[in-house]
Formats: structure tokens, C-alpha cells, sequence
């Protein structure tokens, strides 16, 4: 069934075609589905954005002032005048996410050819004139490099790893896969041997990493997500907690799925949770200015956890 | 002639192409001339829809210059774009470049359309293949490109910040940890500060006023780290702290082995690590639960017992 296309403002569609018809002009012809899918559009949006495109130009709109495009079954191709056929400068916007993008790539571990691409950024502070101003630090952990390896060749490791969930300190042998960074934290995607399913482990948290001399055929192992990050919806409790001003830094730092003022200073949060002893940790730092509203059985676990801790000083 | 302009994005991309197109600047009146009153009508009703079209040029980010004319048509405004500043200098990446590039923004994520316009515009194909280490580069607040470019370009800005107006020299943007901070020199309080861009509140706005950045300014030694702001309180004190082995490898990533004053037989450490600020430290300590104990000095373990005390019973912290 198709839809309705959907509303999209003059600023969006203009935008969108000063980028596009300089790229089309680069390329000449090309498939408008490719085209569709590379603007993020519609075959439809991007058909629409187009036909308007044709009836602009300059005066007095001859032909040859005007953008023609032309659409040949599954193909489009366009002949531009001399106006729309150079690309943009980047806006200051592009530019800063590009320098990001680029600063952060070089902290990778494993990153390909990094003296390319840091001739590439000092090109691009030519081109955005952002220099110095724009400083991006990433964290630093000894164990990158060895895993990056890890993951390239697919090795079967061990290593010792702290898990805030369990509160338990466990050896494990695992295949790395892949290496990401996220906030303050590098993360290691790796296959757990012990259950054969993918995990995620922070890279900080691990300790004596050895290779065990062995390659396992990646095609043997179990997927990993496409994206990396914390797949925790499927089996995350919903917790929710009524946090005072100095508690609100917990919406801050964690993700929620939803949040909400009541009255002039308690936020409401509803949080995924996924173990009682993360929950219990989050609580005890917080203090009495969160309270678990729901569910029930998590009411006392801050003091619990306080009495817990508690114990080790008496 | 011109199909009927129907609607606002069609105008829109004829003014750009009149004005760029045109070396001379022209007023509203030429204009409206060349494009025709399916563009603009004429009276108010016209010179109203070209004032909003000019706004949402601008705002897209394509520089209008206007001129006040003088002699016979004193007073009155003319426009043009520069074609130098619409367009994108040429820049010669080598293939080795491009291939880098487009790994890295296959690598990188970020939370904005504008890594990928970028890429569209400089005529970047996305890198084929898997990336076996990527980021997430969260961009939580579109004052970021605006506090940038004020740093760039050496603007005084404007903004409101946990109820308050600030004025601020930007001396320069950090990402740090998952956040952007916006350091200079605070001009109500006449000292070097930072502040999160996330939490700057409503519009920054770019003032005319110009300032020279300190030479050798270091942008990441004036925003305090997670470990620096533990003893940034009024006493420099420090505490030892008895760290279980299961955890004994992270804390000393994070503090250094310098920190440690003594090795237990069962892999448990004592580290020596700043407390003066009490809420940043407890923090830190009780997000190690019971796999840490503070020893010394007295105050600060009994501070923490206490704080432990009043929650487990549900008193006044």
C-alpha cells in the first residue's frame, strides 16, 4: 500500500536540491532509486524535488537557462546551467560534524591509514577554517590495540571481567568482534563462548587478557547486532524513580524512556533495567534524593545496598 | 517565460540562482522584475512573501550581501550572493584521503544530518565493507555549530545558562566523555570558565564585539576531568582507599599505578586519590559498592558511613 508523502517544509526541499543537483551534475546519470536511497527521500519525494528543479533557471528562461532533468525509466539525468553545478560550501554545521567525525576516527584503534587521514584533516581546517578551536578527547585504554588485533584475526581469548550486573568478577573466553566508543567508555562486542551468544563488555572493566594461540572461523560464530550499542529492550524492567534536583544528573547519564516535571523540582523517570545489583549501585550514589516509585519489589533496594556497603565499614 | 511559481521552495531556488548569477547587486525592485509577479505580486503583499523568502535563504545558510544604494536610488537596498562564498573551494584529497575519510565517517556515528551532507557535498561515497571499531558521537544541542563558529571567528557570545545571562569570549569547544563544552573567558565573572552546550538554554546569540584568544590557551587543562574534580574542593585533602581485586584493574586504569601505596597479598590495593569534593568523590566510591572502603582520613570515612547510615534508614542526607 502506498502513503502519503509526507509534508516537508521549503527550507528541507531547497536545501535538500542545492546539494543534489551539483552531486547529479558530478555523476551525470544515475539510477533514481540509488539517488533516493543516498538523499535518505522517497522515489516519490525525491521525483517531486526534482520536477520542481526543472522549472527553475534564470531569466528569461530559455532552455539553456534552465535545469533540465530528465527521467528514463529507472534512470535520471539533468543538464544543468552554470549556476547549480558546483557544490556548496559546507556550513558551519557540516563542517564541525565532519571535523568530529574525523578527530574521533583517528582515536580508533586499527584505524586504516592513519597518516591519510590526518593529511585529510589538516585539508579540511584549510577548507572550514576551524583549527584549534575544536578539540575532541577521546579515552584511552592499554588494552585497544591488543583487542583491535583480537577482532581482525579472530581469536579465541580469556580474560577476567567485572560485571556491574552480576557485582561478580568472572573468567571468561570470548571471541572479540568489534571495538566501539561510546561516551566515556570504549566496549568490546564479543562472542561468549561459555554460552556461544554475543555480549558487550567495557573494555575497562577487563583484566588479564591472554590469547590462546587459536583462530575460530568468524563464519561459525553467532551474529552481532548491525549497530553496536546496548540492546537491552527485550528483556529490560521499567523502573521508575522520582528524583530531587541533585539526583536529576541520573537522567543525564543513562537512558530513560521517558521523563517528566512534577511540580517545580521532582523529575519522574521511567529507566530500563536490566539487574538489581546496576539498579542498587545507581541508587546508593544518588542517595535519599531518588525514590523507586515502581515496581514494588525494588522499594527498599537503596537501603539494602546502603546496609550492604555499610556492613564492610562495622 | 516560467511556469507559474507555485510555491515557495521553486521561488526560493530562483531568487538564489537570480542573485547568484547576477555580479551586480540588484534590488527588490529589479527583482521582482526578472522573476515576475508569479514571484512576487506587487505592493506590500510582495515585498512581504521576498523578505520571507530572503530569511529562509539565509537561514539555509547562503550569504545575501545588501548594499544601500546611493544617487538617484538613495537609500534604497540591493542584494547578491558571491559565488565564492555559495561554493565550495576546490579541494584536492588524494584517493588515500578520500578512502580515509569515508572510513571514518563509516566509523564514526553521529547524531546529526550533518556529517552525511558534508560527505554529499565534498562527493564522498559511503566506505563499503565492516568497520571492526566505531564511535557514537552523540550531538545533543544545535548550539554546538553556533558556539563553533563564534570560537572560530573570535565572537563575543550571548546566552542563558541555569537561569542566568552569560557573556562569553569562547576561547574554544571540547568534546569530552560524551558532552561539549564551550570554554572562555566569562565577562560577568572575569574568569575562565566552562560550560556544558547541552544545558545552555534557548538561542546563543553571536554578538558584534571581537576578542584575541590568549596565545598557548590549553582548552582541555580548563575543563576540570571526572578524576580532577574529586579534590576540586576547598582543601586539598586526599584519602586512601582499599580497592577489592576484582575492581583493583579499572581503578588504577583510571588513577594511574602511581596511586597505589600498597599491594595485599589478595590482589587488593590501596590507592591514594583526591576527595576534597565531597559529592564527586562519594559518587565515584559508592559506584564501586562494596568492593571499596575508604581508610583515611577519619572525617571522610566517617562522612561516607554516615551518608550510608541515613540511607539505609531513610534520614536526611
Amino acid at each position: 500500500m502506498s502513503t502519503a508523502p509526507r509534508q516537508r517544509r521549503a527550507g528541507e526541499r531547497v536545501q535538500g536540491l542545492l546539494i543534489m543537483l551539483p552531486w547529479l551534475a558530478a555523476r551525470k546519470r544515475v539510477s533514481i532509486h540509488d539517488m533516493a536511497s543516498t538523499f535518505q527521500l522517497s522515489v516519490e519525494e525525491l521525483s517531486q524535488d526534482l520536477t520542481l528543479a526543472g522549472l527553475c533557471g534564470t531569466p528569461p528562461y530559455s532552455p539553456l537557462e534552465l535545469i533540465e532533468i530528465f527521467f528514463d525509466e529507472n534512470e535520471v539525468w539533468v543538464e544543468i546551467p552554470n549556476v547549480f553545478n558546483k557544490p556548496l560550501r559546507l556550513s558551519v554545521a557540516e563542517a564541525f560534524a565532519l571535523r568530529a567525525v574525523a578527530d574521533t576516527a583517528l582515536a580508533l584503534p586499527g584505524a586504516a591509514n592513519s597518516a591519510a587521514l590526518g593529511s585529510a584533516i589538516k585539508k579540511l581546517n584549510e577548507l572550514t577554517a576551524i583549527d584549534d578551536a575544536l578539540v575532541i578527547e577521546n579515552p584511552h585504554d592499554p588494552l585497544l590495540a591488543e583487542l583491535a588485533h583480537f577482532c581482525d584475526i579472530s581469536a579465541r581469548v580469556s580474560l577476567d571481567y567485572f560485571s556491574p550486573t552480576t557485582n561478580k568478577s568472572t573468567s571468561r573466553s570470548v571471541v572479540p568482534r568489534r571495538i566501539w566508543l561510546n561516551g566515556e567508555h570504549w566496549y568490546l562486542d564479543a562472542i561468549d563462548l561459555g554460552i556461544n551468544e554475543p555480549r558487550v563488555f567495557r573494555v575497562d572493566r577487563m583484566s588479564a587478557l591472554k590469547d590462546s594461540g587459536e583462530v575460530v572461523d568468524a563464519a561459525t560464530l553467532p551474529a552481532l547486532a548491525d549497530e553496536p550499542g546496548f540492546h537491552w529492550d527485550a528483556h529490560a524492567e521499567r523502573v521508575t524513580l522520582h528524583l530531587q534536583p541533585s539526583a536529576h544528573w541520573v537522567a543525564e547519564r543513562y537512558p530513560v524512556y521517558s521523563q517528566r516535571k512534577i511540580g517545580d523540582a521532582v523529575l519522574e523517570v521511567v529507566l530500563p533495567v536490566t539487574s538489581a545489583p546496576w539498579l542498587g549501585r545507581l541508587l546508593v550514589r544518588a542517595g535519599n534524593a531518588a525514590v523507586v516509585v515502581s515496581p514494588e519489589k525494588y522499594a527498599t533496594l537503596g537501603a539494602d545496598t546502603a546496609a550492604n556497603i555499610l556492613a564492610r565499614y562495622n | 517565460m516560467a511556469a507559474v511559481a507555485r510555491d515557495q521552495a521553486e521561488r526560493v531556488l530562483n531568487l538564489i540562482a537570480l542573485l547568484t548569477e547576477n555580479s551586480q547587486p540588484l534590488t527588490f525592485t529589479q527583482i521582482r522584475g526578472a522573476l515576475g509577479a508569479n514571484n512576487y505580486a506587487e505592493g506590500e503583499s510582495g515585498r512581504a512573501t521576498f523578505e520571507r523568502d530572503k530569511a529562509l535563504v539565509r537561514d539555509m545558510g547562503v550569504p545575501i550581501e545588501m548594499k544601500t544604494l546611493g544617487g538617484n536610488q538613495a537609500g534604497e537596498s540591493s542584494y547578491r550572493i558571491d559565488r565564492r562564498q555559495l561554493e565550495l573551494s576546490s579541494v584536492n584529497f588524494t584517493s588515500e584521503e578520500r578512502k580515509a575519510l569515508q572510513l571514518a565517517l563509516a566509523a564514526v556515528h553521529i547524531d546529526a544530518a550533518w556529517a552525511d551532507r558534508a560527505r554529499l557535498k565534498l562527493g564522498l561515497d559511503v566506505a563499503e565493507g565492516e568497520t571492526l571499531s566505531q564511535a557514537h558521537l552523540p550531538v545533543n544541542s544545535v548550539a554546538l555549530p553556533v558556539v563553533t563558529e563564534a570560537a572560530q571567528n573570535s565572537k563575543e557570545i550571548s546566552f542563558s545558562y541555569r537561569g542566568e545571562t552569560r557573556r562569553l569570549h569562547p576561547y574554544g569547544v571540547l568534546g569530552r566523555g560524551g558532552y561539549w563544552y564551550v570554554v572562555g573567558a566569562d565577562q560577568m565573572r572575569n574568569a575562565i570558565r566552562s560550560f556544558r552546550v547541552d544545558r545552555i538554554e534557548g538561542k546563543v546569540k553571536i554578538l558584534d564585539a571581537s576578542f584575541e584568544r590568549p596565545q598557548g590557551f590549553d582548552i582541555q587543562a580548563a575543563v576540570a576531568t571526572d578524576t580532577e574534580m574529586l579534590g576540586e574542593g576547598a582543601e586539598p585533602t586526599m584519602a586512601h582507599v582499599l580497592i577489592n581485586a576484582a575492581l583493583a584493574p579499572s581503578v588504577l586504569r583510571e588513577f594511574g599505578n602511581e596511586s597505589v601505596i600498597e599491594t595485599r597479598d589478595n590482589g587488593a590495593v590501596v590507592v591514594e586519590v583526591p576527595c576534597g569534593n565531597e559529592g564527586p568523590f562519594r559518587s565515584w566510591l559508592l559506584g564501586l559498592v562494596e568492593h571499596a572502603e575508604v581508610l583515611s582520613p577519619t572525617d571522610v570515612r566517617e562522612g561516607i558511613k554516615n551518608w550510608l547510615s541515613q540511607m539505609q534508614h531513610g534520614g536526611a542526607q
